[in-house]
């Protein structure tokens, strides 16, 4: 019987530890276990049959750590002990009379993924794909396991679905708080992978049996999905320089009964300190447990890497400001790649009080499939919120689908038999929850039963893709009421119908009701309050318009949504607070307190009367000149220099919107540009940035090339944009050296550019010796170098 | 989490100098941001300890190269390998506030800094408490990287303690930490009491932003 057949008929065991029980024969500390399955093929073997014996149904083949990045540099190359390691434990299954099922056994790559780490999610996928194509012929299924990032855990599932049909068991390690390494807890981690349809889900590692019961107890509440633990022999305890796991077979055995009678429990076994005498003890316990049948729940719910948002009876935000339509500085924005712009709108949302955020880059002056791509993977390294991924480009749609950490907001599809097609299959492979409008061939229905009847064809179609209505929210199209006094009344007709009898969540664009009419946000606000009174359960919406948040906030009161009327109180408490605590005070003085609301508020009155050169050189430098000139006598420290030139950054913001909305081209004067970098192996960038917002303070253009930057990147952007300066920055001892590198780099192809340097470890004398031209102590010393270098 | 308002100052260039009523706002706003989000993990075991040359020590069955963490253990005769992190939210936390508050991402990374560093601390004086029962006093942290112990010694550090899987610090390939809020270190055990802090007067990096005047 083949392994998915098996599953829910009995309960399965897997084995137990293969790491320490190899070094328990003799394996040293840094010592590649998979190597043995080479140089001691006998040994794995014989850890293998004596799981066989004790009763495991399923062998973890010794392939934990076989992936390329680890075997670098050894003379073994992936598939051969790929192949090995699945060959010992094939031939101790054979040798048993029962089933005994052989798993490819991933585990983590050892390197951390972006935006936390180095590793490229395509990199990441590659590893794996190496290892499964190596095993696929010859094993049962594919563990997934001892996982702590839920976006390594996606790269290896879509390589294990991309490139067999095995069935894929993924268990991840949790910490005592419940939480994965970086941060996404158990629903988290159990909706997005069970939106990337894997067959089994669950713990490993970490963990003895008794603290993870827990856990299990809380998984099977919420999961639709079979569910494997595999705990350790309790916690790691070092004795004599030993790390020993110090639960016994029996108790182990014991506690282990008590989890595979939880619900959806399907699959046990052991990792790090069991042995065969662990599993003969579990597989005595726990074999005659039957395992429970599993109910399908029915959670509408979005992810991002670490927290889950839920559609319920209260109504969530999606928030809608990042999106070009109407918005000439976003568009510059998308269309010049300033992707700070954007963060800071995603930003300000999270703190307005957005529970999503609503992700559209649509113009038909970019490659959208890229600058959407991209612009997801930044967001996911600066908000915790999910995301909704806002286009009509399939191809776009997949790209960002792909490299999204989590279980995002699909926006959109429609009742038209072409998107379905194009979209559906995509929600199937990658997970979501997908926003359909209820539109289709012939238009926009003018009646509730119009869009109703869409709406219905397009659950049917969804259903036959195996994607459940619970994956849906029906969008029932906001229409603007000045053009058809009825729009509004068939567009709540129509979204109370959904929710209420046929059970759909539902989502609408709220401000699109008020096109072409004065004063938007008052007919907004009250047709947000209608919407959700008719069963609206997310509602993309400006979370920066405080008229709108009175309506949710209240709205939330009044339905006894609002527990004591916290939110409501904390909502009315910060927006009664002082907008501007400063007023009164005029730009100048509000950079120089450091005041970023205040700036912003005082260059938006002042861009009424003064031109936007004449703000800069009468209230913006004179005030940079002050706060510099103390940070420089050492009167004034670095938090308030930084509060300052944040405050600064925000009147810059006013006068630049000023100037898209004119049409103006963005730069009436070639600025001086700098390029500036972390250099190559370099991680720390908090100095780089810290330069960076000193140096567009001051008007400097700046190409931000991030960190860990290649010297021949940096010399390649500097020739194409023809620059006169390069900033390099560099925290180690050890990565000076690649900045030495780079400078002779530019010596040799570009010697009349000049480089200044700074970072922690550097000093004038170092800088001379590496052959900087300047050497900036601290933050504003590479303004003044800059300003010297461009007044020539 | 606690952490020390000092060290954190210090850390922003304030050497010793009084903090205004910003900054300090600053850093606790920060300092609750951080407290949130950070998972502090640590892990430590004893390994065996031997001299080999002045320069070579073995240390759980691998050599090491430094003559001052030779030296820095001269009085000891146990020995400790140990690391923590504050987890990669920590570095997440940093990443939000660059997007729109440079102010508060510096204050962050001071807070993070400081935050890491009395982790460690606590740690430490829990193991010490416990070691003093036996006799043994707890040497200084030293880690990779300092002096003459070359930064790639944290490979072998790292397969010692099996530091990747058990609390999920990874390494890049320059030896650097990610989670960028970690510590790895030696720590002797001796029978004599040494000061819990090396001497900064005796360093030679004069220009070290951790450099602590008068000590």
């Amino acid at each position: 019987m083949r392994f998915r057949e098996k599953l829910g008929k009995e309960m399965l065991l897997f084995d137990g530890a293969m790491g320490t029980q190899l070094q328990a024969k003799g394996l040293k500390a840094g010592e590649l276990p998979e190597i043995w399955n080479l140089t001691h093929k006998e040994t794995v073997r014989d850890i293998h049959r004596a799981y066989v014996h004790a009763g495991c149904d399923i062998l973890k083949a010794n392939t934990f750590g076989a992936n390329a990045l680890k075997f670098e540099g050894t003379p073994y190359t992936v598939s051969e002990i790929v192949q090995a390691a699945v060959e010992n434990a094939q031939t101790a299954a054979a040798e048993s009379a029962r089933e005994v099922y052989v798993a490819l056994d991933l585990g983590p790559t050892g390197k951390l993924l972006k935006p936390y780490g180095e590793l490229e999610f395509s990199k990441a996928y590659e590893l794996y794909k190496e290892e499964i194509v190596a095993a696929r012929e010859n094993v049962d299924l594919i563990l997934i396991e001892t996982m702590g990032d839920l976006y390594e855990i996606k790269a290896a599932v879509l390589a294990a679905k991309e490139n067999t049909d095995l069935p894929v068991v993924v268990t991840m390690i949790f910490d005592e708080q419940g939480k994965l390494l970086t941060g996404a807890d158990i629903e988290t981690a159990l909706f997005t992978l069970e939106g990337l349809g894997v067959d089994m889900i669950g713990f490993n590692c970490g963990l003895g049996p008794v603290q993870m019961l827990p856990f299990v107890q809380k998984i099977g509440a919420i999961s639709s999905t079979p569910i494997a633990v595999n705990p350790n022999a309790g916690l790691p305890e070092c004795i004599d320089g030993v790390t020993s796991y110090n639960v016994s077979p029996a108790e182990f055995a014991e506690a282990l009964s008590e989890i595979a009678g939880c619900d959806g429990v399907w699959a046990v076994g052991g990792c790090c300190g069991t042995t065969p005498a662990h599993l003969e003890a579990a597989a005595r316990a726990c074999k005659g447990i039957a395992p429970k049948a599993i109910k399908e729940k029915n959670f509408t719910a979005v992810t991002s890497y670490g927290k889950t948002v839920y559609m319920g009876e209260r109504p969530i935000l999606i928030g809608e400001r990042i999106n070009p339509t109407g918005k000439k500085r976003l568009k510059a924005a998308l269309v010049e790649g300033d992707e700070g712009y954007i963060f800071s709108e995603a930003v300000a949302q999270a703190d307005g009080g957005a529970h999503v955020l609503d992700v559209n880059v649509g113009l038909p002056e970019i490659d959208e499939p890229a600058v959407l791509e991209r612009t997801v993977q930044g967001l996911q390294g600066i908000t915790d919120l999910p995301l909704q991924i806002d286009t009509s480009d399939p191809v776009a749609m997949e790209r960002a689908l792909r490299i999204y950490n989590g279980k995002p907001l699909i926006n959109s599809v429609n009742g038209k038999q072409e998107s379905m097609d194009a979209v559906f299959p995509l929600v199937k492979k990658y997970g979501g929850v997908v926003v359909c409008l209820t539109l289709d061939e012939h238009g926009i229905p003018d009646s509730a039963e119009g869009r109703i009847q869409i709406a219905e064809k397009i659950i049917k179609t969804a259903e036959s893709y195996g994607i459940s209505k619970k994956n849906l929210i029906i969008d029932t199209l906001a229409m603007t009421v000045s053009t058809g006094a009825d729009n509004a009344k068939i567009t709540l007709e129509a979204l109370r119908y959904i929710r209420r009898t046929l059970g759909v969540h539902t989502v609408l664009g709220v401000s699109n009701i008020s096109f072409g009419l004065p004063k938007r946000d008052s007919i907004n606000a009250a047709f947000f309050t209608l919407a959700m009174e008719n069963g609206l359960s997310a509602g993309i919406i400006n979370p920066k318009s405080d008229v709108m948040m009175n309506a949710y906030y209240a709205f939330c009161a009044l339905k006894g949504l609002d527990e004591n009327f916290e939110q409501y109180i904390g909502h009315v408490t910060d927006s009664a607070a002082p907008a501007n605590p400063g007023m009164g005070t005029d730009l100048k003085t509000a950079v120089i307190k450091g005041l970023k609301a205040e700036a912003g508020e005082q260059a938006k009155t002042l861009l009424k009367d003064v031109l936007p050169l004449d703000i800069i050189n009468t209230y913006l430098i004179p005030a940079l000149d002050t706060v510099g000139q103390g940070f420089e006598k050492g009167t004034i420290f670095l938090p308030q220099l930084l509060m300052s030139a944040d405050a600064a950054k925000a009147a810059f913001d006013e006068i630049k919107q000023v100037i898209a909305q004119s049409g103006a081209p963005a730069n009436d004067e070639k600025k001086n540009k700098i390029v500036i970098a972390t250099v190559k192996g370099d991680i720390h960038d908090i100095g780089k940035n810290i330069v960076k917002v000193l140096l567009e303070n001051y008007g400097f253009d700046v190409i931000d090339l991030g960190k860990d930057v290649p010297p021949e990147v940096i010399l390649e952007t500097a020739k194409r944009e023809n620059v006169r300066l390069v900033g390099l920055s560099a925290l180690m001892t050890t990565t000076v050296a690649n900045m030495e590198i780079t400078i002779d780099l530019f010596r040799r192809e570009y010697p009349d550019c000049k480089i200044m340097v700074g970072g922690a470890v550097l000093t004038q004398d170092y800088a001379n010796r590496i052959g900087a031209d300047f050497y900036s102590k601290d933050a504003m010393g590479s303004v003044r170098y800059a300003e010297k270098l461009f007044s020539k | 989490m606690e952490f020390s308002e000092k060290e954190a100052l210090r850390y922003l260039g304030f050497r010793g100098k009084p903090a205004d009523a910003d900054t300090l706002a600053l850093l606790k706003e920060v300092g609750a941001a951080a407290s949130a989000c950070v998972q502090p993990k640590s892990i430590y075991k004893e390994v065996s300890l031997r001299r080999v040359t002045d320069e070579d020590t073995e240390i759980g069955g691998i050599v090491f190269k430094s003559c001052k963490l030779q030296a820095h253990l001269k009085d000891s005769d146990r020995i400790l390998v140990f690391a923590a992190t504050l987890g990669a939210n920590a570095d997440m936390l940093i990443r939000r506030f660059s997007a729109d508050n440079t102010a508060k991402a510096a204050v962050a990374q001071a807070v993070l800094a400081a935050m890491i560093e009395r982790y460690c601390d606590e740690i430490c004086d829990k193991i010490a408490a416990e070691e003093e029962k036996n006799g043994y006093f707890l040497r200084p942290r030293f880690s990779p990287g300092y002096a003459d112990l070359d930064l790639s010694a944290q490979r072998d550090l790292f397969a010692l303690l099996e530091i990747t899987k058990r609390i999920g610090i990874t390494l890049t390939d320059t030896c650097l930490m990610l989670p960028t809020k970690s510590v790895t270190a030696f720590i002797g055990l001796s029978k004599t009491k040494s000061c819990k802090t090396e001497s900064c007067k005796t360093c030679t990096d004069t220009e070290c932003a951790y450099r602590k005047e008068g000590i």
